[in-house]
């Protein structure tokens, strides 16, 4: 593009400067031929006038002039009277014919004029007459009337132009010619006018000069015009460039910028690829604890074997931080001694609520296998000190705990069974069939390791309740999980609602009581979300 | 000394109770739901207020009203321990009035209450 424009701008040099010059060297040369047009008219006039006055003179057969020391008879001029003497007037005349006429008007515009004639003949009577070399060949090249010639001399002293054009025979000439025997209409010879050139060559030169500042002007103008141009196109080219490098600039910005958002996209593409690969794993992961949890939870085979029952388990995440346990005990006959029932409602739930029901699970579990402690208030106290320990919580000051339901349940005669209960913080619901009445003994308002709990002593006491049941009353344990669950006003579900309805269904089979518990809770919760874990367990002796 | 206002807070799944503490005539309250996860972070500007408010006029007046619809097991272990700053409080002159609102039927909290009672040694009225 801009080497094109470069070229063009030197094409458009070279042809003004071109066009310039052959103008410059036109119009030189129409000055010369001007010059010479010039000349060649003026020399042609006078050759006229001197032809015109000859064929005066040749009219009248001559003219008698006096005859004085400057004008001598013509010695060549063979005519009878050329001598004429008025002797009235004591005057001597000679004859003049046009070409002595011609020959002393020659002289005479010698001195007199710059301008010089000369009359010539190729046969001249008068010797004197004859022709140069140059007029000689001239006369030789003549043919018609018209014809002319017309020579530029260079001297060293003085320059000139010489013109020449052919005198014809014309009737008069024959009076003293025929005798040379000319006829009419023959080349007798000619008149060279001779003009200084000084005059011609000065308005020449002076022209010429003229016309070489005209030109140098207009080249020089129409050159620095075409350089103006050039820089201010140059100027507007280099602008337009800088705008379309700047646009070029930022297009690359832009495009750095894009590649930029696709490499961020694909760095969150990636990092969201990883995040749900995480996701995946850490789900999986939990629900692989809760298999781990489901197989630590005591088998629903062994409670069905021991009682007719339901389980209502809803953990609020995939594992759950409540939990319930079951043990039971035998006597050397291997007969059972003693059943042992428990639900648990950890702090907090999820992963680290699930991490202290194992913990829960597992002390329960070594306390009554290991350790064979049977009173339940006993069981919870231990339970407590092991967390604790577990826990280091004298050193750390944590707060997790839980609260614990756990009742031991012994035959009696006549279908009778002894429960004992105690209760960290929970309490026991039971229906009296033969009372039709739902009852609840409260548990001790100690936590298991956890808030509320201020002792003095280090060892944290809980209390057996004892309560004698009859075939067919149900025990109800469980977290608090059902009664605190909000419904869209955030109002809970509530312990007095849930003690009216446990009433309501305990004539029901333990099945279809946990069909309307889960009905009842999921009508309660709405399209709330599931506040805590949930774990209610009943069981029908 | 300042007045502590928070507002109350309900984030599609948690709750946090309105405060309410006013320096100057020593009325203050506690009202709606404490479902928190991280109570120590939320109650600590309480626990700040009350120890600034005693240590500058340490034979202060306060009246404190509870009015709580649900609180969670997390919640009852910071209202120990704010009860107890209150107990200090009495301890070193101040007189304080506890008004504890339980919502109709909840026997659980009522319990809970009677047992903060017991545990706290401070005289709180129970309004129904």
């Amino acid at each position: 593009m801009k080497k094109q424009k470069q070229l063009f701008f030197y094409v458009v040099l070279f042809s003004w400067t071109a066009i310039i010059v052959v103008s410059y060297l036109w119009n030189i040369n129409t000055t010369k031929k001007n010059t010479v047009g010039l000349v060649t008219t003026q020399s042609a006039a006078f050759f006229e006038e001197i032809e015109t006055t000859r064929l005066w003179n040749a009219k009248h057969g001559g003219v008698y002039v006096k005859i004085t020391d400057k004008t001598q008879p013509n010695e060549y001029l063979d005519v009878p009277n050329r001598e004429l003497f008025i002797d009235s007037l004591g005057v001597a005349l000679t004859k003049v014919n046009p070409a002595f006429m011609t020959r002393q008007i020659a002289e005479l515009a010698k001195t007199n004029s710059k301008i010089q004639y000369h009359i010539t003949s190729l046969k001249p009577i008068r010797p004197a007459n004859k022709a140069t070399e140059w007029e000689a060949k001239a006369l030789g090249n003549f043919k018609k009337p018209t014809d002319y010639t017309l020579e530029f001399i260079e001297n060293d002293s003085i320059s000139v132009y010489r013109y020449m054009a052919p005198l014809f025979v014309k009737k008069g000439c024959l009076k003293c010619h025929e005798k040379q025997g000319y006829k009419e209409g023959d080349i007798r010879g000619g008149i060279s006018v001779t003009t200084p050139a000084v005059a011609f060559l000065e308005a020449e030169s002076l022209q010429k000069f003229n016309i070489l500042v005209f030109h140098i002007i207009s080249l020089l103008v129409g050159l620095v015009s075409l350089i103006l141009f050039k820089n201010y196109s140059q100027k507007n080219y280099n602008i337009l460039t800088n705008k379309n490098s700047e646009l070029e600039q930022q297009k690359e910005e832009i495009n750095v910028q894009a590649e930029r958002l696709l490499e961020s996209n694909t760095e969150l593409y990636e990092k969201n690829e990883y995040i749900n690969f995480q996701s995946e794993q850490i789900k999986s992961s939990i629900k692989y604890a809760y298999t781990i949890q489901e197989a630590i939870l005591p088998s629903k085979k062994i409670i069905d074997r021991a009682f007719e029952n339901f389980i209502l388990f809803k953990p609020k995440d995939v594992v759950s931080g409540d939990f319930y346990w079951f043990k039971q005990i035998f006597n050397e006959s291997k007969e059972v001694e003693a059943n042992f029932i428990a639900v648990a409602d950890c702090t907090g739930h999820g992963v680290s609520g699930a991490f202290m029901s194992m913990i829960g699970t597992s002390l329960l579990s070594e306390i009554v296998t290991e350790r064979k402690i049977y009173f339940p208030s006993e069981i919870l106290s231990l339970l407590d000190e092991n967390i604790r320990i577990s826990l280091k919580q004298e050193e750390k000051k944590g707060t997790d705990g839980m609260d614990v339901c756990l009742c031991k349940l012994e035959k009696l005669e006549a279908d009778r069974t002894k429960v004992t209960f105690a209760g960290a913080k929970r309490l026991l619901i039971y229906f009296d069939k033969n009372k039709n009445e739902i009852k609840y003994i409260k548990g001790d308002k100690n936590s298991i390791a956890g808030a509320g709990l201020r002792t003095k002593s280090g060892k944290v006491e809980f209390t057996d309740n004892e309560i004698i049941l009859n075939k067919g009353d149900i025990l109800y344990l469980s977290s608090d999980g059902f009664v605190d669950q909000n419904n869209s006003e955030r109002k809970k579900y509530g312990m007095t609602k849930f003690l009216k309805l446990l009433k309501n269904i305990s004539d029901k089979e333990m099945s279809e009581q946990n069909q309307i518990l889960e009905t009842e809770y999921k009508n309660h919760k709405g399209q709330e979300e599931q506040r805590d874990d949930i774990a209610v367990i009943g069981i029908r002796l | 000394m300042d007045n502590l206002l928070i507002k109350e807070e309900e984030n599609n799944f948690f709750c946090s109770p309105k405060i309410d503490f006013n320096a100057a005539n020593g009325e203050c309250s506690i009202s709606g739901e404490s479902f928190i996860e991280n109570t120590v972070e939320f109650y600590c500007p309480v626990f700040e207020w009350i120890k600034n408010f005693f240590s500058e006029t340490p034979d202060a007046t306060m009246k404190l009203s509870l009015d709580f619809s649900y609180y969670n097991t997390s919640s009852s272990k910071a209202l120990y321990d704010l009860l107890f700053l209150l107990k200090k409080g009495t301890e070193n002159g101040a007189t304080v009035k506890i008004i504890w609102k339980i919502p109709e039927d909840d026997f659980e909290m009522e319990d809970d209450v009677i047992d903060i009672i017991s545990e706290t040694g401070l005289n709180i009225d129970i309004v129904y």
